[in-house]
C-alpha cells in the first residue's frame, strides 16, 4: 500500500462546502461557452474533414495512395495505431491502478482522463480498419459462423488477438466512465433547468437514487471492473508488442518488448493526461480541484516511468550487442542508431529518456508552463519511438535486395490529422457536456489530508 | 511429359477415334492432342483452319464491338473443330524470329487464343530454351497498337487496292528501268528467298539488301577476308574448356543467346560425370550480363580493345610459330590469357563482340592458330540470321538521290529510328516515287513512307526458317488473324501473281527442295506432318558436319594478308576523344524492335537493375572525379542523358543501351529512354558501336531512375554462398560450412511436419543461373502478373513474384558480381502464415504455401513478416483501370491472360504458388491415365523457362527425383535457414573457376 | 423498500450521520436506508444494511468465460475447419492463452454489468425516486422504518436532532 505522508497537501483547496464543489465542478454545463471553445471545436471540425477526405482518397484509389511499398508495408496507420492505444492507455491507468491503490488524489484527474481514453482507443481503433486492402470485407476479421466452412480465423495472428484485445478495452474502459458517472448524472439532471437536458441526463442516470444500496454495488462494480481492466491495461498493449515481437523482423523479435510498449503506454498516456490536465485547469477554473500538487505527482511518476524507458532503450543495444546476432547489431547499430533514421533515433532518446529528467528539480516541476512543453515532448518523442520500431526494422531486413525507405503520402498524414482533429472534437463535447470531475468521489475526499482509516 | 507430340506411335490410334466426339473433357478428350497430332495425318488441315477462322471471327467481333454484355465475348463454336476441349491446352510447334534473334518454340493455346511460349525441346540449336524477348513475345500479338489495316498516305486502304497499285508501280518501275528496292531485316525463309528469286525474274530490276540495326557485316566481312566465306560460323561453347570474349555478350543478346546459354550451362554443370567446368574470361568496358558471369573479368576500353587482340594474337602466333605483327603497348597484360588459351588449344574458343573487321580477323587468326576451327568453331553451318551490308545501304541511299529508283519497299526496318543518320534516309525517300513499307505498327519510318502494309504477327502466319544451314523449322497460325494483315510471303506471292496461298506455297516448296533430301519417309504427307507437329527438321547430311570434322582448313596465305592489313590499320585507328561511349543492346528491349512490350519495358535489366530508361553507366572513379551521382544528367555529344555509377564500369567509357527513346512505337514505348543510335559510327563500311568524345557536360539537373535494387552489397550476409573450383574439389561442400552448424543448432516446440503424398520442392543451381530474366517473364505470362509501370517501380512496387537479387563484392573498382533468383520460399514453418488475422495463407498438404485471394483483406502482416520479401500486394487496381494503361487495361491485351489463374484485384496479397494450375493439371492427366507422375513432368513456368537449366522443380518425397537428388548435393543450402523457415527453395552453391591469384575477394 | 412510512433523519456532515447512525444502532434499531452524495466507506457494516455478493458472481462468470472460450477455439481449430499455419499442429495451446485471457475479462465484465443492473434494477429511462432532492448533491438521509410504538419513534427523532441532524421528518414511500 501507499504510505502516509504525515503532511499532505488537501486534495482540494480551501474549505469548500459539498453543494459549493457541485456547483464549481458542473459549472460549464451550466453556462453558456465562450468563443475559444467554439474556435476549437471548428478547428477540430476542420482536422476532421481533412481525415475524411483522406480516407475517401484511400477508400476509392486504394492502399496505393500511401507511401507505403512492398519491403515497408506498414507505416503511419501502424504507427500511429499504437501511438493512440498507448495514450489511450493513461485514462485506465490512472483511474485503476490509483484505484486499486486507493490513490485518493486520481479523483480530479480520472474522469477527464477516462474520457481521453476513450477517444484515444477510438481513434486507434481507426487504423486496423483503415489500413485493411480491402477494407469492406473488415468483417472477415470477427470470428463468426459463415457460409465459407465455417472458416473461421487464424487465431495465432497477433493481429486478431489484437482485434480481441482492443474491442474488450474499449467495452469495458467505456463501461466503466459511464458507470463511474452515474451519481454525477443524477445530481446534473436535479440542477438543470431545461425540461430536454432533464430528460436526458434523467435517462444517462437510469434513475440513480444515492442509497447506501446503489453506492455499495457501484463501488463493487467499480472494483471489478477495475480489477479487470488493470489486468487489461497490461494485457492489450503487450498484444499489441506481440503484432511485433511474434515476427522474425530483426528489431521487432524482441521478448523485451511485452513490458517495454505497456510502461511506453503509460508514459505517453500520462504525459497527454498532463498536456490536457494543464490546458484544462487553466480554461475551466479548476486550480482548485486539480492542484500543483497533483501535477506534481503526475511529473514524479513521469521521471520514474522515463527512466524505466531509458533503460529499456539501453537494453536492447546491449542485447542487440550481446546476442551476437548480425541481423541484430545492423538493425540497432547501423540503421536505428546511425542509419537513414538516426535523428529520430536520437529526438527519441532525448525526449523520452532525457528531458523528463529535470523533473528532478522541484523548480522544473512547479514551472507548468516547462513541464506543458515537456510533456508535449513526450507525447512526439513516444510517436517516433514508434516510427522507429515499426519502419526502420522493415526498411532494411534479411534480404539488402529488398531495402527501400518510407516517406509518408499526404494521405496517411491527413488521416492523422483527422484523428487528432476527432480526439479533440470528442474532449470538447466531453467538457460542454459532461461532469469533469468526478464529482461524488471529489466530495468523498473534501477536506481530508490523509486515507481514512476504515480499512 | 509436355501435351505436344513427341510419341510418333500415337498415330496409330488415330482412326479408333470417334469424329463427332461429345464435348466434356473426359478421360480420352485428354488425349486430344494426340488426335491434333494425328490430325495432320489426314489429307488436309482444313477442319484446324476452319476452326481458326470462327475463332478469329468470333474474337475479332468480340474486339470490335464495344462489348457492354459479356455476351459478346461468347466466341460461337458453331461447328465444334475436333482438337478443342474447352479448358484444355493444345501446344503447336512454332519459331521466333524477330529479325536479329532466333528461338524455336512451342506455342500453348488455350481456347483459339495463344497465351504462352515455351521452348521447342526438339530443337538442335535452342532445346527447348528460351529468353526474355522470346517469352514476351505472345504479348507483342496483342498489342493494340498493331496497325489494323493498310494505308496510303495515311489514308484507309482495302488489299485488293495496295496490290493493284503496288504492282503498277513494279512495272512501271521495270519498264523505265528504274531499281526496285526491297531493304528488308533478315529474311532466313527458303520459301520467301525462293518467292524473292521469282519475284526478281519478274522484276528483273529488283534489289534486295538488309538492314539490321545491330550489324554483324565485320565479322562476315573478316571471314570474307580470312577464308573467302562471307558468312556467321557455328559456335560451339559446349565443346571448350576456357572461353576468351572480348565484350561479346553471349548470354545476352550476342548473335544467338539461347542457343549460347544452353551450351555454356552445358560446359559449366558440376556434376559427378563432369568435375570440371569450362574457364569463362570476359574482356569488356561495360558491366554485362555475361560479363557478371565470368570467373574473370577485365575491364577494357573499346578504343583499346584493337591492340589488345593484337596483342593477344601475337602471343599466340608466337606460340604457334606463326610470324608476329607490329603491335602497340597496352594497360593490360594479356600473356596469363595468352597461356591459358595455348595450353587449351583446341579446346577454346576466343569470340569478339565488336563489329570492327579488323579485330574479328585477327580474332579469326588467333582462333585459327589455336586450332579452334573445326572444334569449337564451324565455318560450314553457318548462321544466316545475320545478313545486313552497310555498303549496300550507303549505295542504295545515294542511288536513291540521284532518283534512279523507282519504288523503295522497306520490309520490317525502321532506318529512321536506328540508322545514324535518319535525315540522310528521309531525303533520299523524298526522290523515290513510291515508298512502301511493311510495319505492324506506326513508326518512325512510316509517317515518311506513303504505303503501309501491316503484316501477320508470326502467330498468325505460315512461315519456314532456315536460321543455319541444314536446321529448318516452321512457324504455322495459332490463332486466325486479329487484323486485315498480310504477311511478306503473302504479298510477294500476290505481286508475282501466284495463286497459292502462303500455307501451299511452302507445302510445295518443301516438297521440291526438302523431301528429296530425306530418307525416313516416303510419302511427303507424312513427312510434313510429322515434321510440322516437330516444327522441326535437321538435315542429316548437314548432321555428320556439325561435329565440325570434315572441316576444310581455309587457305593460309590470304588470311596472312588480310592479318597484316587489319594489324597495320588497328595500330593506326586513332579517337578524338578521351572517352569511349559505347552503345550495347540489353536483354530487354535489344535493337527496340519490341519497345512497346510492358513485360521488356518493366524487366529490370540484370546488372543496372533498371526499368523503363537507358541510362549512360559510368564508372565510380569517373563519377568521383567529376561528382556525378546516380540520376543526375549528363550530356554527351548534345544528348542528353542521366548518369549510372556502374561499379565494374571501365574508367574512360561510359556504356548506354540501345533500343531505347523511341518516338513512335506506341502508348507504352514512347519516349521511353534515349535514342544513343545517333552515336553510332562507320569506319571503313561498318557500322562500330563505340565512339570517342570530350564533349561531355554534367548538368545538376536530377532525375528518378525506376532502380528494383538500391542496395548492392550483401552485408556480409551468406546469401550466396560461393567457393571456388580448387576448393571445391577439395571438399564438395566448401563455402556452405555453416549450413552443418546451422542444421546442428536448429531446433523446434512443434514436431516436423509429415507430408504423405506428395511434397513439391525446387532447387535452384546458382552456378547454372546466368540471370537472364526469362524466368521472370514466363512467370509473368504463366500468372497474369500486372505491369505497374515507372511510377510505381520507383515507389518499389513491383508486382513480379521473381525476382533476381543483384549483388557486388571485391574490389569496388572491378567487382564481381552474383546473381540470386528468389521468388516465395514456400516455408514449411512460414512466419507468414502464422500472422494473416483470416486465414487467407496456409499450408496445402502437398507442403505449398497457399494463398487464398478471395479471403484476404490485405492487412499486409504476411508482407512484414516474410524474411524475404517476396508477396507482393496490389496497391492500386491494376485491371481494367486507366491509370495504368497497359495489356490488363485492354480487350485486345486481356487476351493474352491465364485463364487457369485468377486475375488479382485491389488491396489483396499475392505471390508466387510453384504455378499450383499447372501441378493440378499435369496431376490430372496422369490420374486419368491412372499411372503415377513422373519426375519432370511438372515444370513450373520458371524451372520450363530457364535456358541454363538452373531451376529444378520436382517431387521431395520421391527420392529419385532430380530434386531430391539436388537437396542431397553438399552444394545444397536454403536462404536464410538459421531462421528456422525450413524453405522448401532449396540453392546450390555458385562455384568460380578462378585461379589462385584471383581467389582474393573481400566484401566490398 | 415496499410501501411504508419512514422516518428521515436529514444530515448535511458525514461525521455526523455516521454518529447519530452508530448511536441507533446502539438502541438495536434497524436502520432501513441511508441516501448519501458520495460513498462513505464502510457505512453498511456500521448501519448493518445488506452487502452485495457481485464480487462472488464475478469470479464465476470468469471461471464460465475461461472454460468457453478454451472450448471454442479447440473446437474450432481441431474439429470445425482444421488448417495448418506455419507447420504448427492443429491444436497450438501457446498462441491460444492469450485470447482466452482477453475474452475471459470480456465475458467477465458483460455479464457483472449486466447483473449489477439488473440487482439495482436500473434500466435507461427509469424514474429517479430520490428520498430527497439533496442526496445526490450535499445531503445525507438515514432512513427508519416508522415504528407502531410512539415512543421508538421518539427516540429514533431524538437521537436524529441531538446528533446534528438539520432535519428531522416522515416520509410516505410507495
Amino acid at each position: 500500500m501507499f504510505y502516509e505522508s504525515p503532511i499532505r497537501d488537501p486534495y482540494i483547496i480551501g474549505k469548500k462546502s459539498y453543494h459549493q464543489i457541485s456547483n464549481e465542478i458542473l459549472e460549464p454545463i451550466d453556462r453558456k461557452h465562450n468563443r475559444w471553445w467554439y474556435f476549437i471545436l471548428y478547428l477540430s471540425i476542420i482536422a476532421m474533414s481533412i481525415g475524411g477526405y483522406s480516407l475517401y482518397k484511400t477508400f476509392t484509389v486504394g492502399i496505393g495512395s500511401w507511401g507505403l511499398n512492398n519491403s515497408v508495408s506498414w507505416g503511419w496507420d501502424i504507427i500511429n495505431f499504437v501511438w493512440w492505444i498507448g495514450i489511450g492507455h493513461a485514462g485506465t491507468a490512472f483511474s485503476i491502478f490509483l484505484l486499486v491503490l486507493r490513490q485518493k488524489w486520481r479523483t480530479s484527474i480520472n474522469r477527464s482522463a477516462e474520457a481521453m481514453t476513450i477517444f484515444a482507443v477510438v481513434c486507434a481503433g481507426l487504423y486496423p480498419m483503415v489500413h485493411m486492402g480491402r477494407i469492406w470485407l473488415c468483417f472477415y476479421i470477427f470470428p463468426y459462423p459463415n457460409t465459407r466452412g465455417p472458416l473461421w480465423l487464424n487465431f495465432n495472428s497477433p493481429l486478431f488477438w489484437d482485434v480481441v484485445a482492443i474491442s474488450t478495452y474499449v467495452l469495458a474502459s467505456a463501461t466503466f466512465w459511464y458507470l463511474g458517472m452515474l451519481p454525477d448524472f443524477a445530481l446534473i439532471k436535479e440542477r438543470v433547468k431545461s425540461k430536454v437536458s432533464k430528460f436526458i441526463y434523467g435517462t444517462l442516470s437510469l434513475g440513480w437514487n444515492a442509497s447506501s444500496r446503489n453506492w455499495n454495488r457501484f463501488e463493487a462494480i467499480s472494483y471489478i471492473l477495475g480489477g479487470l481492466a488493470a489486468a487489461l491495461v497490461i494485457s492489450v498493449h503487450s498484444i499489441v508488442s506481440m503484432d511485433f515481437a511474434t515476427s522474425v523482423i530483426p528489431g521487432w523479435h524482441t521478448t523485451i518488448f511485452p513490458p517495454f510498449f505497456v510502461v511506453g503506454a503509460i508514459f505517453s498516456g500520462f504525459s497527454m493526461v498532463l498536456t490536457l490536465v494543464i490546458i484544462m485547469r487553466k480554461a475551466y477554473h479548476l486550480q482548485d480541484y486539480i492542484t500543483t500538487s497533483h501535477i506534481d505527482a503526475i511529473t514524479r511518476v513521469l521521471i520514474f516511468i522515463s527512466l524505466i524507458m531509458g533503460t529499456a532503450y539501453l537494453t536492447e543495444l546491449f542485447m542487440s550487442w550481446y546476442s551476437g546476432n548480425g541481423f541484430e547489431i545492423f538493425t540497432f547499430y547501423k540503421n536505428r542508431a546511425t542509419g537513414d533514421y538516426s535523428i529520430a533515433f536520437w529526438l527519441m532518446i532525448l525526449f523520452n529518456a532525457i528531458l523528463p529528467q529535470l523533473f528532478w528539480s522541484k523548480r522544473m516541476r512547479s514551472n507548468l508552463t516547462l513541464v506543458f512543453i515537456i510533456s508535449l515532448c513526450v507525447n512526439v518523442g513516444m510517436w517516433l519511438e514508434r516510427f522507429i520500431i515499426v519502419v526502420t526494422s522493415l526498411s532494411k531486413d534479411y534480404l539488402p535486395s529488398n531495402w527501400a525507405t518510407y516517406t509518408p503520402s499526404y494521405i496517411e498524414v491527413g488521416i492523422f490529422v483527422g484523428t487528432l482533429g476527432f480526439f479533440v472534437f470528442g474532449l470538447c463535447l466531453f467538457l460542454r457536456f459532461l461532469p469533469v470531475i468526478a464529482v461524488a468521489e471529489v466530495k468523498s475526499v473534501n477536506n481530508r489530508t490523509t486515507e481514512i482509516q476504515e480499512h | 511429359m509436355k501435351n505436344y507430340w513427341t510419341n510418333l506411335n500415337e498415330s496409330n490410334n488415330f482412326e479408333s477415334v470417334p469424329s463427332n466426339r461429345d464435348d466434356d473433357a473426359s478421360a480420352h478428350d485428354l488425349n486430344t492432342l494426340e488426335i491434333i497430332a494425328d490430325e495432320k495425318f489426314s489429307k488436309s488441315l482444313s477442319s484446324r483452319r476452319d476452326f481458326l477462322k470462327f475463332c478469329g471471327f468470333g474474337v475479332s467481333a468480340a474486339l470490335l464491338a464495344s462489348c457492354e454484355s459479356p455476351v459478346q465475348y461468347a466466341i460461337p463454336l458453331v461447328l465444334k473443330p475436333e482438337e478443342i476441349i474447352p479448358g484444355i491446352a493444345n501446344h503447336y510447334a512454332s519459331t521466333y524470329f524477330d529479325g536479329s534473334q532466333y528461338c524455336s518454340i512451342l506455342v500453348k493455346v488455350r481456347d483459339g487464343r495463344p497465351i504462352k511460349i515455351e521452348g521447342n525441346e526438339l530443337s538442335k540449336i535452342t532445346k527447348g530454351g528460351t529468353n526474355a524477348q522470346v517469352q514476351a513475345a505472345v504479348l507483342n500479338l496483342y498489342d493494340s497498337e498493331r496497325l489494323a489495316y493498310p494505308t496510303i498516305k495515311g489514308e484507309k486502304s482495302t488489299w485488293e487496292e495496295i496490290h493493284s497499285q503496288i504492282i503498277a508501280h513494279f512495272k512501271a518501275a521495270a519498264d523505265k528501268g528504274d531499281k526496285i528496292v526491297i531493304i528488308s531485316s533478315p529474311i532466313i525463309s527458303p520459301s520467301v528467298l525462293k518467292a524473292l528469286t521469282t519475284f526478281k525474274e519478274q522484276y528483273p530490276t529488283t534489289e534486295v539488301i538488309y538492314y539490321e540495326p545491330v550489324s554483324f557485316s565485320g565479322t562476315i566481312n573478316a571471314n570474307l577476308n580470312s577464308f573467302g566465306k562471307a558468312v556467321v560460323p557455328s559456335y560451339y561453347f559446349n565443346k571448350t574448356n576456357l572461353i576468351v570474349s572480348f565484350s561479346a555478350d553471349f548470354l545476352g543478346t550476342w548473335l544467338s543467346p539461347v542457343e549460347f546459354t544452353k551450351q555454356y550451362s552445358e560446359a559449366r554443370a558440376l556434376n559427378k560425370e563432369n568435375p570440371t567446368m569450362t574457364r569463362h574470361i570476359q574482356l569488356e568496358a561495360g558491366f554485362s550480363l555475361t560479363g557478371s558471369n565470368a570467373d574473370k573479368r577485365i575491364r577494357v576500353n573499346p578504343m583499346e580493345e584493337g591492340s589488345l587482340v593484337l596483342a593477344l594474337y601475337n602471343k599466340i602466333a608466337h606460340k604457334s610459330g606463326n610470324p608476329t605483327l607490329p603491335e602497340l603497348k597496352t594497360k593490360v597484360d594479356i600473356s596469363s590469357i595468352a597461356d591459358e588459351l595455348w595450353e587449351n588449344k583446341g579446346k577454346s574458343l576466343v569470340v569478339a563482340g565488336s563489329n570492327d573487321v579488323d579485330i574479328q580477323t585477327l580474332v579469326n587468326g588467333i582462333n585459327k592458330f589455336l586450332d579452334n576451327y573445326g572444334n569449337t568453331i564451324d565455318l560450314n553451318t553457318p548462321y544466316f540470321t545475320k545478313k545486313a551490308s552497310e555498303d549496300d545501304m550507303e549505295r542504295i541511299v545515294n542511288e536513291m538521290n540521284t532518283g534512279k529508283v523507282g519504288v523503295v519497299l522497306l520490309n520490317e526496318v525502321n532506318p529512321i529510328y536506328d540508322y545514324p543518320y535518319p535525315k540522310k534516309i528521309i531525303a533520299a525517300l523524298k526522290n523515290v516515287d513510291f515508298t512502301g513499307i511493311i510495319a505492324d505498327r506506326i513508326t518512325e519510318t512510316t509517317l515518311h513512307v506513303n504505303y503501309i502494309l501491316p503484316p501477320d504477327n508470326f502467330l498468325e502466319s505460315w512461315g519456314d526458317f532456315e536460321p543455319k544451314k541444314g536446321s529448318y523449322s516452321f512457324s504455322q497460325p495459332t490463332i486466325s488473324k486479329l487484323f486485315d494483315t498480310y504477311s511478306f510471303l503473302d504479298c510477294l506471292l500476290k505481286w508475282t501473281a501466284n495463286e497459292k496461298t502462303s500455307y501451299e506455297y511452302i507445302k510445295s516448296n518443301w516438297e521440291e527442295t526438302l523431301f528429296p533430301l530425306q530418307e525416313n519417309y516416303k510419302d511427303f504427307d507424312e513427312f510434313w506432318a510429322y515434321t510440322l507437329q516437330a516444327g522441326i527438321f535437321n538435315l542429316k547430311v548437314e548432321k555428320g558436319k556439325d561435329d565440325g570434322k570434315k572441316t576444310t582448313q581455309p587457305p593460309i596465305p590470304d588470311i596472312n594478308a588480310a592479318l597484316i592489313k587489319s594489324a597495320r590499320k588497328i595500330t593506326k585507328k586513332i579517337y578524338r576523344g578521351k572517352i569511349a561511349i559505347e552503345m550495347i543492346p540489353n536483354i530487354a528491349i535489344g535493337d527496340g524492335t519490341h519497345a512497346n512490350n510492358p513485360w521488356l519495358q518493366e524487366l529490370p535489366d540484370p546488372v543496372t537493375k533498371l526499368t523503363w530508361d537507358n541510362v549512360a553507366s559510368v564508372s565510380i572513379k569517373y563519377a568521383q572525379n567529376n561528382n556525378i551521382k546516380t540520376g543526375q544528367f549528363i550530356t554527351i555529344n548534345d544528348i542528353k542523358i542521366p548518369a549510372l555509377v556502374q561499379p565494374g564500369q571501365e574508367d574512360n567509357t561510359i556504356s548506354i543501351a540501345l533500343g531505347y527513346g523511341r518516338k513512335n512505337v506506341g502508348k507504352v514505348g514512347n519516349n521511353v529512354g534515349t535514342n544513343v543510335y545517333p552515336f553510332v559510327q562507320f569506319v571503313d563500311g561498318v557500322k562500330i558501336y563505340h565512339t570517342s568524345t570530350d564533349k561531355i557536360t554534367i548538368s545538376s539537373e536530377e532525375y528518378v531512375l525506376a532502380l528494383n535494387q538500391t542496395h548492392d552489397l550483401m552485408e556480409g550476409r551468406s546469401i550466396i554462398r560461393e567457393t571456388y573450383i580448387q576448393q571445391y574439389h577439395k571438399n564438395p561442400a566448401s563455402g556452405n560450412e555453416e549450413r552443418e552448424e546451422i542444421l546442428k543448432e536448429s531446433t523446434s516446440l512443434y514436431p516436423a511436419a509429415v507430408f504423405s503424398g506428395h511434397h513439391w520442392g525446387m532447387s535452384i543451381d546458382l552456378n547454372a543461373c546466368t540471370g537472364c530474366n526469362s524466368c521472370v517473364v514466363a512467370c509473368q505470362a504463366e500468372n497474369n502478373v500486372a505491369v505497374v509501370g515507372k511510377e510505381q517501380v520507383i515507389n518499389r512496387r513491383l508486382m513480379h513474384w521473381i525476382r533476381l537479387d543483384r549483388y557486388y563484392a571485391g574490389d569496388k573498382e572491378n567487382p564481381e558480381m552474383v546473381q540470386m533468383p528468389i521468388m516465395c520460399q514456400q516455408c514449411n514453418s512460414a512466419p507468414c502464415e502464422n500472422v494473416c488475422p483470416v486465414a487467407a495463407t496456409m499450408r496445402s498438404s502437398e507442403g505449398i504455401n497457399q494463398m487464398a485471394y478471395n479471403r484476404c483483406i490485405g492487412t499486409r502482416y504476411c508482407m512484414n513478416n516474410c524474411p524475404y520479401k517476396m508477396r507482393r500486394f496490389n496497391w492500386f487496381q491494376y485491371a481494367k483501370n486507366n491509370e495504368f494503361d497497359f495489356n490488363m487495361n485492354s480487350d485486345l491485351g486481356r487476351m493474352v491472360l491465364n485463364p487457369d489463374v485468377v486475375v488479382r484485384s485491389r488491396g489483396v496479397v499475392e505471390k508466387c504458388s510453384f504455378c499450383t494450375q499447372r501441378i493440378q493439371e499435369k496431376k490430372l492427366t496422369a490420374k486419368l491415365e491412372d499411372r503415377l507422375l513422373k519426375d519432370g513432368e511438372i515444370q513450373t513456368a520458371c524451372s520450363q523457362a530457364c535456358s541454363a537449366n538452373a531451376i529444378v522443380f520436382g517431387d521431395l518425397n520421391d527420392s529419385e527425383s532430380e530434386v531430391s537428388k539436388r537437396f542431397k548435393n553438399p552444394r545444397h543450402y536454403h536462404l536464410l535457414e538459421q531462421l528456422h523457415t525450413q524453405p522448401v527453395v532449396g540453392y546450390q552453391t555458385k562455384v568460380r573457376n578462378n585461379n589462385s591469384e584471383d581467389t582474393k575477394k573481400e566484401i566490398l | 423498500m415496499n410501501s411504508k412510512k419512514f422516518i428521515l433523519g436529514i444530515f448535511k456532515e458525514e461525521d455526523l450521520m455516521i454518529k447519530a447512525i452508530k448511536k441507533i444502532r446502539e438502541k438495536e434499531i434497524k436502520i432501513e436506508e441511508v441516501f448519501m452524495p458520495y460513498p462513505v466507506h464502510g457505512i453498511e457494516d456500521i448501519a448493518g444494511l445488506h452487502k452485495t455478493r457481485l464480487m462472488g458472481a464475478a469470479v464465476l462468470f470468469g471461471i464460465f468465460g475461461t472454460a468457453l472460450v478454451f472450448y471454442f477455439l479447440y473446437w474450432v481449430t481441431v474439429e470445425s475447419y482444421p488448417l495448418i499455419y506455419g507447420g504448427k499442429p492443429l491444436y497450438t495451446l501457446p498462441s491460444h492463452v492469450v485470447i482466452t485471457f482477453v475474452l475471459m475479462i470480456n465475458i467477465t465484465s458483460g455479464l457483472s454489468v449486466i447483473s449489477f443492473f439488473i440487482a439495482n434494477k436500473f434500466y435507461p429511462g427509469k424514474k429517479a425516486d430520490l428520498i430527497h432532492p439533496g442526496v445526490v448533491d450535499d445531503t445525507f438521509v438515514v432512513a427508519i422504518n416508522k415504528p407502531e410504538a410512539e415512543d421508538e419513534v421518539q427516540i429514533i427523532m431524538n437521537i436524529f436532532s441531538t446528533n446534528g441532524a438539520t432535519e428531522v421528518t416522515e416520509k410516505f414511500v410507495k
